[in-house]
């Protein structure tokens, strides 16, 4: 983990896939390095149900879901003053110039295209909390 | 072939008189439009029974049940198998990390000891291989474990795949509806009864495919063996 980002330890995440496998995928990810609060939800419904009854820090999102997708949970989110702080995280195959443009107007953090490396996905999730950290400066 | 011919040179030739009409507009002229599609739709109706397309195209609908299978098949064997692959390595890295850590210690231990002064020389030596042994089992580990991850990851294509073959199962599907839509529209049968039936008869050939097909997978090894058995091998 990064030092800037130990502040952000304690994180609470939530990750939003309709498949297990890389749910589990980026699950181990995150704790490989040294995140260990974190939920799993299967559509962009099964996690709006979860964001209203607990308080995430971090939202890491697929764009493809049959209940509700990526973009409108993306909107969702960043549409109410109790959940608008929280940076989301899209992981996806949809590497459309328009969807990638779409998801950052609707206010995504960051945009990963599937496949991608453990790598990868760790040092956006460090960039985004460090200019969360620079930013609460 | 050459009621082909005919049945083309009908069309082209309706479609020809088609063009020589005055734009569309003037409403005596819709009439003879409307009149002319009706006799294409009439002709392109005849056309696919008398060239036998309906029951190409049946033929065809049939298929779709049994490619849907398996399209399933291969989501769900995909789905296991990146399920196993994952189950092995969320057990394996725990475990790479407790001989990680205990290779930590043990080297640890190890520089305590080599700093007391007038060990033995064996001891000094066994103390030194420990070291070197502790070291090396370290260094394993962490490689061990930078190839599980990369194990772990290349699971990945069980997503990737399988939204592509859902996308596939979807539209098959919808193929599947729509060819059924024509082949009602085109059938030869003429009263609300006998397209009832048509259909009905179009559905239970689907599902005796689908129950086939079911039937003939053998999945275990034991049914196999019972297979080969029952033939007297």
């Amino acid at each position: 983990m990064n030092k800037n980002n130990i502040l952000f330890s304690n994180s609470r995440f939530l990750i939003v896939d309709d498949f297990g496998s890389m749910r589990r995928i980026i699950r181990n990810i995150l704790k490989e390095v040294g995140y260990s609060h974190i939920e799993e939800a299967e559509n962009g419904l099964d996690a709006h149900n979860k964001i209203q009854m607990i308080n995430f820090d971090f939202i890491i999102c697929d764009w493809n879901m049959a209940e509700l997708n990526g973009l409108s949970l993306l909107t969702a989110v960043k549409s109410k003053d109790e959940t608008k702080h929280i940076p989301v995280l899209m992981v996806t195959a949809e590497a459309k110039k328009e969807n990638i443009i779409a998801a950052a107007k609707a206010g995504a953090s960051g945009y990963v295209v599937k496949p991608f490396t453990s790598q990868t996905l760790a040092d956006k999730i460090n960039s985004i909390f460090e200019k969360m950290s620079r930013e609460s400066k | 072939m050459s009621n082909d011919k005919n049945i083309s040179q009908n069309v082209f030739d309706i479609l020809k008189t088609d063009d020589q009409l005055d734009p569309p507009t003037r409403p005596q002229h819709q009439a003879e439009i409307l009149n002319r599609v009706g006799q294409i739709t009439r002709l392109l109706h005849n056309s696919l029974s008398e060239l036998g397309f309906d029951r190409a195209l049946e033929a065809f609908c049939s298929e779709i049940p049994d490619t849907q299978d398996r399209l399933s098949y291969i989501s769900r064997l995909t789905d296991e198998s990146a399920d196993i692959v994952l189950t092995a390595i969320e057990r394996g890295i725990p475990l790479q990390d407790s001989i990680l850590e205990q290779a930590q210690l043990a080297e640890q231990a190890t520089h305590l000891l080599l700093a007391k002064k007038n060990l033995e020389p064996e001891v000094k030596r066994f103390a030194e291989d420990t070291l070197t042994f502790s070291r090396s089992t370290q260094a394993t580990s962490l490689e061990s474990k930078a190839i599980m991850l990369r194990i772990m990851m290349a699971q990945d294509f069980q997503d990737i795949t399988g939204q592509i073959v859902h996308k596939m199962m979807r539209l098959t599907e919808q193929l599947e509806q729509q060819l059924t839509a024509v082949l009602i529209e085109f059938s030869t049968a003429n009263t609300e009864l006998e397209i009832t039936n048509r259909v009905q008869q179009l559905q239970n050939h689907s599902k005796n495919i689908k129950a086939s097909s079911e039937h003939d997978m053998i999945r275990t090894q034991s049914e196999v063996d019972a297979l080969l058995a029952s033939l007297g091998y």
